[in-house]
C-alpha cells in the first residue's frame, strides 16, 4: 500500500503541486499523462531517489519520507531498464540480494525462482547484459526488481521501447506478477491503450498535478477535465453552456446546437465532449437522443476504423466508424448527412485552460 | 597436356641450371655461384607454382620484378651478394602487395640511405603500417582526405623521436645506464611519479566524484580553477610554490622545524610541484568518467538496497575505471615529464628532466643524447606494457571489481 499526502517538491521551473494519493495493496496503477507531467519525478520521489520539500509518503503503513530509497524496499524498473553494464545477467540479478547480505546459496534460490516465474531461465548464461534485445533486457531488468522481494513495484514506461507484439506478453506478465505476488505496482505511462490494457485504476495526471483518478471505464468514458479528454483521445470537444436542466440531463449551448448531456452536476462545467466512436454518422435518419444533419467535409482512412469530419452548422464533429459500418454506407465528401450520439456519451467537463473548440 | 607441362618445366629449371654452370662460372666464384643458381631456382619455382593458372600478365610482371631487382642491386649498387637475399624475399612476398610495400621500403632503404637504412626502415614501415591500416579501413572517401591532411602533424610528432631513437650506439647506452647519477635520476623520477599519481589518486577521485554529482552555485567557475596549473606556465607554478612552501615561508618552516625536512631541493618538493601540474588531469578524467555514467544505474543501486558507499564502488567505480585509469596515466606521464616548476622549487634531487637539462648545459648535446634516447625507450616502453595490460581480459575484470 502507498500513501502520499501532499507531497509537494520543486525542481528548477517545475514541480509537483500536491500530489495526494492512495494505491491499495495488490493495486495496479497506472500514472498516465503527457510527457513533461512529472509522473517519472513522482515514481522517483516515492523510491525516495527525491525528497519531497512538503508532504509525506507511507509504504505499507510505515513514514518512508525520510528513509533513503536503500531501506524503503521498492522495485524500480526504468525505461531504458537501467542494467548495470559491467556485469552479467546473472550478476544484475542477484545485485540487490548480494546487497542485502544474503548468503550464496539463498542468492541461488531466489535468483532461480523468480528467473523461473519470468521465463527466462536461457539468459542466465549468457555473460554480457549488451547483448541482450530489448524484451530480454526488460525482463532481466524486472527479476533484479522483483529477486529482493519488494513491497512496491514502480515501472517507469517499461514497455516504452517494446515493439507490437513483445508489448502484448509483456502486459500479460506484468498482470501476472501483479496477481501472482499480490504486489503494489504504480506504472508510469503516456501511452492510454497501455493504461488501459493493465490498470486497476488510472491517475491522469498533468503539469504536476493529479487530474482525475479513477477506474479506467470511468477516466475514458467520463473524462472530467478537457486535458483528460484530449490527452484520452476524445477529438470532440465544445466550449458550452448551461442553458437548463431536462429530465435529469443537461442541456448545454454549443454553438447554434443544444446538445443534451449526462449532467455531473457538482462543479459548474465549462464544454462539453463526445468520443468520437460514440458519433454516428448515417444517410438514414436517426434517434439517439441528440441528432442532427450535416455536410461531411473529410473522409481519412486510419486503418482500424474510418474518421470522419461532418459540419452540423458551425460545429464540427469527428465520428469514428467502424470499417464495415462505412464501406456499407457509401459517404462521400460534400454529402448530406445525419449525425447522432446519445446523451450517455456526451460528457460534460470543468473548463481547465485547455484548448477548446469554440463555435462562434 | 600434363606431358607438355612437365617437360616444360624440366626445359626451364635445365636451362637455368645450364646458364648458370656454363656462363656465370666464369664470372663469379663458384659459392656466389652456387648461392645464385639456389635463389634463381627458388624464384623459378614459386613463379612456376603461382603462375599456373594466370598465364601471361602476372608472369611478366614476375619477370619485370627480377629485372628490376637485378638493375638496382647489380648494375646501379653492385651488391651481388645482396641480390639473391632479396630475390628470395621478392619471390616469397610476390603475392601479398602489403608485404610487398615493406620490402620496397627495405630496398630503397637500403640503397639510398645507406648509413641510416636501420632507422628509415623502422620509420617508413611504421607509416606504411598506419597507412596500410588507414585505407584497409572501409568508410567514405572524405574521412580518407581528412586524414591525408593531418598526416603531416602525425609526421612532425613521430618524426623527431623516432629518430632520436637511432642516434646512439648501443655501447654508448649501455654506457650510460651504468652511470649512478643517471640511476639515482631515474629512480627519483619513476618513484616521485608514482607517488604523486597515488596522491592525485587518494584526493582527486573523491573530489572528481563530489564534482561530477553535485550542482552548485559557481560549479563552473571552481572547475575553471582547477585546470589553472594547466594553463599556466610552469615555472610561475615553480614560484608560486617556492613563495608559498619556500624555506623562508611558515609552512616551510613548519615542516623543517618539527619534521626536520625542507620541502624545497628535496623528494618532497618534487612531489609537492608534481602534484600541482599533474593532478588536474587525473580529476578531469575521473569526473568525465563519472558524468558519462548515467545517474539512474546508481538510483536503481539504491533502490535495490545498496548503500551510497556500496553504489558507489560496486556501480560508480567500476563503470568509471577506464576513465581514471586513463587519468592515471596520464597523470604519471605528465609527472615524468615535469620540468618548469622544477626548476624553481626543488632542482635537486635530479629527476630525469632535471637531469637530462643539467648534462645538455654542462657537457652539450652529444651528451645528453643518450639520456634522452634511454629515458624514451623506458618510457614508451612502459606505455605500451600499460596499453597491453589494459586490453588484457583478467586486468578488465580486476579494473571492474567483478
Amino acid at each position: 500500500m502507498i500513501e502520499l499526502k501532499g507531497v509537494r517538491r520543486r525542481w528548477g521551473g517545475f514541480s509537483l503541486k500536491g500530489i495526494t494519493l492512495r494505491v491499495e495493496r495488490g493495486e495496479y496503477f497506472v500514472l498516465l499523462g503527457p510527457c513533461g507531467a512529472g509522473k517519472t519525478l513522482l515514481l522517483e520521489t516515492i523510491a525516495g531517489f527525491w525528497r519531497p520539500d512538503e508532504g509525506e509518503i507511507w509504504i505499507n503503513g510505515r513514514d518512508v519520507t525520510h528513509i533513503p530509497p536503500e531501506r524503503r524496499n521498492v522495485g524500480f524498473v526504468y525505461q531504458e531498464y537501467g542494467l548495470f553494464p559491467h556485469l552479467s545477467v546473472k550478476e544484475n540479478i542477484s545485485y540487490g540480494l548480494r546487497a542485502r547480505g544474503y548468503s550464496r546459496k539463498e542468492r541461488e534460490r531466489r535468483v532461480r525462482e523468480v528467473v523461473e516465474m519470468l521465463g527466462i531461465e536461457e539468459l542466465l548464461d549468457r555473460g554480457e547484459v549488451g547483448s541482450l534485445s530489448g524484451g530480454e533486457k526488460q525482463k532481466v531488468a524486472l527479476a533484479r526488481a522483483l529477486a529482493v522481494k519488494p513491497d512496491v513495484l514502480l515501472l517507469d514506461e517499461p514497455l516504452h521501447s517494446l515493439d507490437y507484439s513483445s508489448r502484448e506478453r509483456a502486459y500479460a506478465m506484468l498482470k501476472e506478477v501483479n496477481r501472482g505476488l499480490n504486489l503494489t505496482v504504480i506504472h508510469v505511462t503516456h501511452d492510454y491503450s497501455e493504461a488501459r490494457a493493465l490498470a486497476g485504476r488510472i491517475g491522469v495526471m498533468n503539469n504536476g498535478q493529479l487530474v482525475q483518478v479513477d477506474r479506467p471505464e470511468e477516466v475514458f468514458d467520463r473524462p472530467k477535465t478537457a486535458f483528460a479528454a484530449r490527452f484520452l483521445g476524445v477529438e470532440n470537444l465544445f466550449k458550452g453552456k448551461i442553458k437548463r436542466n431536462e429530465g435529469g440531463l443537461l442541456v448545454m449551448k454549443v454553438g447554434g446546437l443544444e446538445v443534451k448531456a449526462l449532467g455531473g452536476g457538482e462543479v459548474d462545467p465549462g464544454g462539453i465532449c463526445i468520443r468520437p466512436e460514440e458519433v454516428r454518422v448515417s444517410r438514414e435518419p436517426l434517434s439517439l437522443g441528440n441528432d442532427f444533419e450535416g455536410v461531411v467535409r473529410e473522409i481519412s482512412d486510419r486503418g482500424a476504423f474510418i474518421r470522419v469530419s461532418v459540419d452540423v452548422g458551425d460545429v464540427r464533429f469527428i465520428s469514428h466508424l467502424p470499417r464495415r459500418d462505412f464501406l456499407r454506407s457509401h459517404l462521400s465528401v460534400g454529402e448530406r448527412v445525419y449525425l447522432g450520439f446519445s446523451p450517455e456519451s456526451a460528457c460534460v467537463l470543468i473548463d481547465d485552460e485547455e484548448e477548446m473548440d469554440e463555435p462562434a | 597436356m600434363l606431358g607438355r607441362d612437365k617437360l616444360g618445366y624440366a626445359f626451364a629449371f635445365g636451362s637455368v641450371t645450364a646458364i648458370h654452370l656454363l656462363l656465370l662460372s666464369r664470372l663469379m666464384d663458384w659459392g656466389t655461384n652456387l648461392v645464385n643458381l639456389c635463389a634463381d631456382l627458388f624464384f623459378l619455382c614459386h613463379g612456376l607454382i603461382w603462375s599456373r593458372r594466370s598465364k601471361g600478365f602476372k608472369w611478366s610482371i614476375y619477370l619485370a620484378g627480377y629485372l628490376i631487382l637485378f638493375l638496382l642491386l647489380v648494375v646501379y649498387a653492385g651488391r651481388s651478394l645482396l641480390f639473391p637475399l632479396l630475390l628470395i624475399l621478392y619471390a616469397a612476398v610476390y603475392r601479398s602487395p602489403k608485404l610487398m610495400g615493406y620490402l620496397v621500403i627495405f630496398i630503397l632503404s637500403i640503397l639510398l640511405l645507406t648509413p641510416y637504412w636501420v632507422q628509415s626502415l623502422i620509420t617508413f614501415s611504421l607509416f606504411y603500417s598506419v597507412l596500410l591500416a588507414v585505407g584497409g579501413a572501409r568508410g567514405e572517401r572524405f574521412h580518407l582526405v581528412m586524414f591525408a591532411l593531418g598526416f603531416p602533424l602525425l609526421c612532425f610528432i613521430l618524426f623527431p623521436l623516432l629518430y632520436l631513437l637511432f642516434q646512439s650506439a648501443p655501447q654508448t647506452l649501455a654506457a650510460t645506464l651504468k652511470r649512478g647519477d643517471f640511476r639515482s635520476a631515474l629512480l627519483t623520477s619513476l618513484l616521485t611519479a608514482t607517488i604523486t599519481t597515488l596522491i592525485s589518486l587518494f584526493f582527486g577521485v573523491p573530489l572528481a566524484y563530489a564534482m561530477a554529482r553535485m550542482e552548485f552555485k559557481g560549479k563552473r567557475a571552481l572547475e575553471s580553477l582547477l585546470s589553472i596549473p594547466i594553463l599556466t606556465p610552469h615555472t610561475i607554478v615553480g614560484i608560486a610554490l617556492l613563495v608559498m612552501l619556500g624555506p623562508k615561508t611558515p609552512i616551510g618552516e613548519f615542516f623543517r622545524r618539527t619534521l626536520g625536512v625542507s620541502i624545497a631541493g628535496s623528494h618532497l618538493g618534487v612531489v609537492a610541484a608534481q602534484v600541482y601540474v599533474s593532478s588536474p588531469f587525473l580529476f578531469f578524467s575521473a569526473m568525465n568518467g563519472f558524468q558519462s555514467i548515467d545517474p539512474k544505474l546508481e538510483r536503481i543501486s539504491r533502490s535495490l538496497g545498496a548503500s551510497p558507499l556500496r553504489t558507489f564502488f560496486k556501480v560508480s567505480l567500476p563503470l568509471a575505471a577506464p576513465s581514471i585509469f586513463e587519468g592515471c596515466v596520464m597523470t604519471w606521464s605528465r609527472a615524468l615529464s615535469e620540468m618548469g616548476s622544477l626548476m624553481v622549487l626543488a632542482y635537486h634531487p635530479f629527476t630525469i628532466s632535471t637531469f637530462t637539462y643539467d648534462v645538455f648545459t654542462q657537457y652539450g648535446l652529444s651528451e645528453a643524447q643518450p639520456v634522452a634516447i634511454l629515458f624514451l625507450i623506458i618510457c614508451l616502453w612502459i606505455f605500451i606494457l600499460l596499453r597491453w595490460i589494459r586490453e588484457q581480459p583478467a586486468a578488465k575484470a580486476f579494473i571492474f571489481s567483478r
